[in-house]
């Protein structure tokens, strides 16, 4: 276990030395943010709701996505997939560790700086320009473990298609497929409540939603008491799932192990 | 029982076929034709504990291959290795434990982060006493001049310093077999003399077994009693280097510079032993069997003629002497 913490703990400090990466990337979703809350104004109008959201509530969803963006909400990265092309996944097998473990430590390290600082940032400007919602404790809270079971479910998805690039080099244009699906069926770029009801009862069979959506509802307050508990527990459903799917992967792809290159 | 058996091992690998021109990546996509690519072929070779082996041969021969299937990260198409009683990459964990592996092409260091940083990490990955892991550091530290770098972040460092740390980094944990893949890949020569001490020390005083594969014969030299040759994935010697040199590394060439004035016959003249001679403006190339005539006697005598600015003496390289190998007909020894 000290282990992973310790692999966790690298690639946090690794994560803080890219400042401008940071700031751009922040910039880029405040960018966004600010889009997508003129058009939801413009549509809006006077007031009202849609499909049970205030404007406020559609304000707040915005940005809560585009802070958790980097956290694993809408984006997949290709970190595997580049050390198996390069070849220096070698290096990284010739270890007396889980490979899963290694990668999980890794992203979760990385994401939890992302969530701290990029995420915390970008929400701010949202709560300054555009008083997008300071939540209580009482949401808050659960709104968190939400976020944490949603990053290793984030991961173990991304890990899964990742790892496909053992048995097709270029894996690259799936995972932009995968991340195209991921971004519309998780909610980021709508809240569910807009889908159309197949599109809707489609979303909410896959495990996408409970990457994004229910955080965010959460700590929206439209999942409440009980109901806390049973999104907790599809979080957990899915993680099992797909947990279990990467370490089967990962057995058979140590199996068949191309390495590239000298 | 040997340390290392390996036996009749072979590798073949299917690479999909590719269409050149218009479409070709469309019918490269849809025909998924394969070749077969057999970078190891039925090698067998066997090493004892604190052995220090040279695997050598040009590039593409399938040096890496070995490697990688040796350290129980490819999966071989047939054959049989063993390594300390343990098939590597069936008992993928408990194997890497014991070993050291270094790639050279690709560093296991943290990019981003001091090399400290990386060795710390070590530390946890290979579960080594706090004691031991300070001593090791401290020894390798010493040997190799980590000091002044140690607190720098890898992208930083240069090459030589990042082949010195990425050494240190595979020996913290006491391995009992190191693997070294091309560690000598692009360094300049003080760089390269000071891993071949460190090697050299670390073989002497810690009993490590040593496989370096290289494509620089100086290397081997300076390290190795004993050398494997492949080419295309086949063995074809194994035993002394200093019998593959007396039998096929005969050949050496003192490649001379000379003043101004040559004399009207400086074509045709050849000193004995010379085999052939070439000339290029006022450089020559007079290439020379080892037996029937020294280095020394060939320039004495290049000297009472010509005046003599530069010279330098070239040994052969491993290509030349596979070809050789392979003129001579001979390929057991
Ligand atoms: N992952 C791979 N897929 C297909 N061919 C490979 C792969 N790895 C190596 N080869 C081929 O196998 C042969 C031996 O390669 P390698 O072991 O890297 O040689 P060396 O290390 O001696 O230069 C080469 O022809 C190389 O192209
Ligand atoms: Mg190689």
């Amino acid at each position: 276990m000290r282990l992973y913490f310790e692999i966790g703990l690298r690639a946090f400090r690794r994560a803080t030395i890219y400042r401008s990466a940071y700031i751009a990337g922040i910039l880029t979703n405040a960018f966004f943010g600010t889009l997508i809350c003129f058009m939801y104004q413009a549509l809006y109008g006077s007031g009202g709701n849609v499909a049970g959201m205030s404007l406020h509530d559609a304000i707040t969803y915005v940005w809560l996505t585009q802070s958790l963006i980097s956290v694993g909400g809408g984006w997949m990265s290709t970190d595997i997939i580049q050390t198996i092309r390069t070849g220096e996944i070698a290096n990284d097998m010739a270890r007396p560790w889980s490979f899963f473990g290694y990668w999980l430590s890794r992203s979760f390290g990385e994401r939890l700086l992302n969530l701290i600082l990029r995420g915390t940032l970008t929400y701010l400007i949202g709560v300054l320009y555009f008083r997008a919602a300071i939540p209580s404790l009482e949401q808050f809270t659960p709104f968190l473990i939400a976020v944490l079971l949603s990053m290793v479910l984030s991961f173990s998805f991304g890990f899964i298609i990742n790892m496909i690039a053992f048995w097709t080099i270029d894996a690259t244009s799936m995972v932009w497929l995968v991340n195209t699906i991921m971004m519309f069926f998780s909610g980021f770029l709508l809240p569910l409540a807009f889908f159309p009801a197949p599109l809707a009862a489609i979303a909410r069979l896959l495990p996408f939603q409970a990457i994004t959506s229910l955080p965010v509802l959460i700590f929206l307050g439209k999942i409440e008491d009980i109901a806390i508990l049973n999104s907790f527990l599809l979080q957990l459903f899915w993680i099992v799932l797909l947990v279990s799917v990467s370490l089967m992967i990962q057995r058979a792809a140590m199996r068949k192990l191309v390495i590239q290159g000298g | 029982m040997a340390l290392i058996e390996v036996e009749n091992v072979a590798k073949t690998f299917r690479v999909a076929k590719r269409y050149e021109g218009r479409f070709g990546a469309i019918r490269s996509l849809l025909a998924r034709e394969y070749r077969e690519v057999h970078a190891v072929d039925k090698v067998s070779f066997q090493l004892e504990a604190g052995e220090m082996v040279g695997y050598i041969g040009p590039n593409g021969a399938g040096k890496s291959t070995t490697i990688k299937m040796l350290t129980g990260i490819l999966v071989p198409s047939s054959g049989r290795i063993m390594v300390a009683g343990r098939v590597p990459y069936q008992e993928r964990v408990a194997h890497v434990r014991k070993i050291g592996v270094v790639f050279g092409q690709r560093s296991q260091l943290w990019w981003d982060l001091p090399t400290i940083e990386s060795f710390e990490l070590l530390r946890h990955i290979y579960k080594i006493p706090f004691e031991r892991w300070r001593e090791n550091l401290d020894t390798f530290s010493d040997i190799l001049e980590l000091g002044p770098f140690l607190h720098t972040p890898v992208r930083q460092l240069s090459l030589g310093q990042r082949m010195r740390a990425d050494l240190a980094a595979a020996l913290l944990h006491d391995p009992n077999i190191l693997f070294l893949d091309e560690p000598t890949i692009g360094l300049d020569v003080v760089a390269k003399d000071r891993i071949r001490q460190f090697l050299q020390r670390i073989n002497k005083e810690r009993g490590t077994t040593v496989i370096l594969t290289t494509h620089d014969l100086e290397d081997i030299e300076r390290l190795c009693q004993r050398v494997i040759l492949i080419d295309h994935g086949t063995l074809i010697y194994d035993g002394a280097l200093e019998e593959l040199r007396n039998r096929f590394g005969r050949e050496r060439t003192v490649v001379i510079d000379i003043e101004n004035g040559l004399p009207d016959n400086a074509h045709d003249w050849r000193p004995i032993g010379v085999n052939s001679v070439r000339r290029e403006g006022r450089r020559f190339w007079f290439s020379f069997d080892r037996h029937a005539t020294t280095a020394a006697a060939l320039i004495g005598e290049i000297a009472q003629r010509y005046q003599i600015r530069d010279l330098t003496v070239e040994e052969p390289k491993i290509e030349t002497i596979v070809r050789q190998i392979y003129e001579s007909g001979s390929v057991t020894v």
